[in-house]
C-alpha cells in the first residue's frame, strides 16, 4: 500500500471519528443515554478495526520479507503456509553456521602450512649452524694458504645475510599465525547474529499466529490479500532464468550439490562440455 | 619463571586454542592441557598440577568469569595465576575481572610481544 493511501485511511478514519463524535454529543444533549451508549460502542469498534488493519499491514509486510528471502516463491497465499517461509530463515542460520565452519576449518589449514613452514625454517637453521662449523674449519686453512683469505670472508657474508633471513622469516609465519585469530572473533560476531535470528524465527511464528487471527476477523482488506509487486518481480525472475544462490554449502542437499572440482568436471562432461 | 609448568587453555575455539599453544610453545613453554569452556577445565584443575591458567571469557556452559571466580573460590586452586585472553573490551568488564581476581588481561586482537609481556609481568609480580 502507497504513502498516499495510508495517509487517505487515515484521513477517512478521523472524519469518521469526527461524525461520530459529534453524533454522540448531541445525544447526549438530548438525554438519550441508551443510544448514546451504542455509539460509545462503535466509535471502540472503530478504534480496534483500525488497530487490526495496522497489525495486518505490519504483519503482510513481514510476510513479504521473508517471502523475499525464499527461494520459493510458489505461494502466495497470504498466512497460508507462512510456517513454511519461517522455516527458511533457519535456513539463514544454517548458512551462517556453515561460514563459522569454513572458516574454522581454514583457519586450521592455514595454521597447518605454518607449522610445517615452521619445521622448514628449523632444517634451515641446523643447516646454518652446520656451514658454521665448515666456516670455523676454513678459517683455519686459512692460516696456512691466504689466497682463501677473500673467499672465507665472501662465505661469511652470504651465512650472516641469510641468518638475518630465516629470523625475520620466522617472524612474519608466526604473524600469519596469529592473524587467523580473526575467525575467533568472526564466529563470535555471527554466533550472536545467529541468536538474534532465532529469536526474531520465534516471534514472528506468534505474530503471524495473531494475524492469522486477524485475518479471520476480515480485518485485511481484499488489496492487502492480493499478490504483492514484489512477489510478482520475483515469480517473473524465476520463471526467467536461474538464479545466483551463493556458495553451496558441502553436504547439505547432497543429491543436487557438486560437493567437489571432480564432481563439477563429471558433470560438466556429462552434459557434453 | 618455570619453563616446565604445565598451562591449561581455555577457549571455545580451537583455531584460538592452537594458536596461544603455538605462541606459549614459542615462548619455550612444551607442557600444555586444553578445554573448551569453564565447565570442562574445571575437573581438569581439580585433578590438580595446572601451574598457570589461560582463558577466554565469553563460551558457552561456563565463561571465563565464572571459571576464575570457581578457581578463586576453591581454597586447592586459588593460587593459580590466571590470565585472560578475550574480545571482551569493555571497561566495566575488565574491572569486573580484576575484582574477581583475575593476574592479567590481554585484548584479542592481540601480538605475541603482549603475551609474553604479560606472562613475563604476571610471574615477576608473583615472584616479587
Amino acid at each position: 500500500m502507497s504513502d498516499i493511501d495510508a495517509i487517505q485511511d487515515q484521513r477517512r478514519f478521523e472524519l469518521e471519528l469526527q461524525t461520530r463524535a459529534e453524533e454522540l454529543v448531541m445525544l447526549l444533549k438530548q438525554g438519550d443515554m441508551p443510544q448514546a451508549m451504542q455509539q460509545v460502542q462503535q466509535l471502540n469498534e472503530l478504534r480496534h478495526q483500525a488497530l487490526y488493519h495496522e497489525v495486518g499491514k505490519l504483519t503482510r509486510a513481514v510476510h513479504d520479507a521473508i517471502v523475499g528471502f525464499t527461494d520459493d516463491v510458489s505461494s502466495t497465499e497470504l498466512l497460508q503456509d507462512s510456517k513454511h517461509h519461517i522455516a527458511s530463515i533457519s535456513d539463514a542460520s544454517d548458512r551462517l553456521s556453515y561460514v563459522i565452519e569454513l572458516t574454522e576449518s581454514n583457519a586450521h589449514k592455514t595454521i597447518d602450512q605454518v607449522d610445517e613452514s615452521l619445521r622448514l625454517v628449523e632444517q634451515l637453521q641446523q643447516g646454518f649452524l652446520h656451514r658454521k662449523q665448515l666456516l670455523e674449519k676454513l678459517s683455519v686453512l686459512k692460516s696456512e694458504k691466504p689466497e682463501l683469505a677473500d673467499l672465507h670472508q665472501q662465505l661469511c657474508d652470504y651465512a650472516e645475510n641469510h641468518s638475518g633471513a630465516l629470523v625475520d622469516l620466522k617472524e612474519r609465519l608466526t604473524s600469519i599465525m596469529l592473524a587467523q585469530e580473526y575467525q575467533d572473533i568472526t564466529g563470535q560476531l555471527i554466533k550472536r547474529v545467529i541468536q538474534l535470528v532465532t529469536d526474531i524465527e520465534d516471534e514472528l511464528v506468534g505474530l503471524m499466529e495473531v494475524a492469522s487471527r486477524v485475518n479471520s476477523l476480515g480485518a485485511l482488506s481484499p488489496d492487502l490479500q492480493s499478490e504483492s509487486p514484489q512477489e510478482n518481480e520475483k515469480e517473473k525472475q524465476k520463471s526467467s532464468g536461474i538464479e545466483a544462490e551463493g556458495p553451496q554449502m558441502a553436504g547439505r542437499n547432497k543429491t543436487e550439490v557438486a560437493s567437489c572440482q571432480d564432481d563439477v568436471d563429471d558433470l560438466l562432461s556429462s552434459l557434453g562440455f | 619463571m618455570n619453563k616446565d609448568m604445565k598451562i591449561l587453555v581455555v577457549d571455545d575455539f580451537s583455531t584460538m586454542r592452537r594458536i596461544i599453544k603455538n605462541l606459549l610453545r614459542d615462548l619455550g613453554f612444551t607442557n600444555i592441557v586444553e578445554a573448551d569452556d569453564g565447565a570442562t577445565a574445571l575437573p581438569i584443575l581439580k585433578s590438580g598440577g595446572v601451574d598457570f591458567l589461560v582463558t577466554d571469557w565469553n563460551m558457552p556452559k561456563m565463561t571465563g568469569l565464572d571459571l576464575l571466580k570457581h578457581v578463586r573460590a576453591d581454597p586447592e586452586l586459588r593460587q593459580i595465576p590466571i590470565l585472560m585472553v578475550t574480545a571482551e573490551a569493555k571497561r566495566e568488564q575488565i574491572i569486573a575481572a580484576a575484582q574477581a581476581g583475575v593476574n592479567g588481561y590481554i585484548i584479542k586482537p592481540f601480538t605475541a610481544g603482549v603475551l609474553k609481556e604479560k606472562i613475563d609481568k604476571i610471574f615477576e609480580r608473583l615472584q616479587g
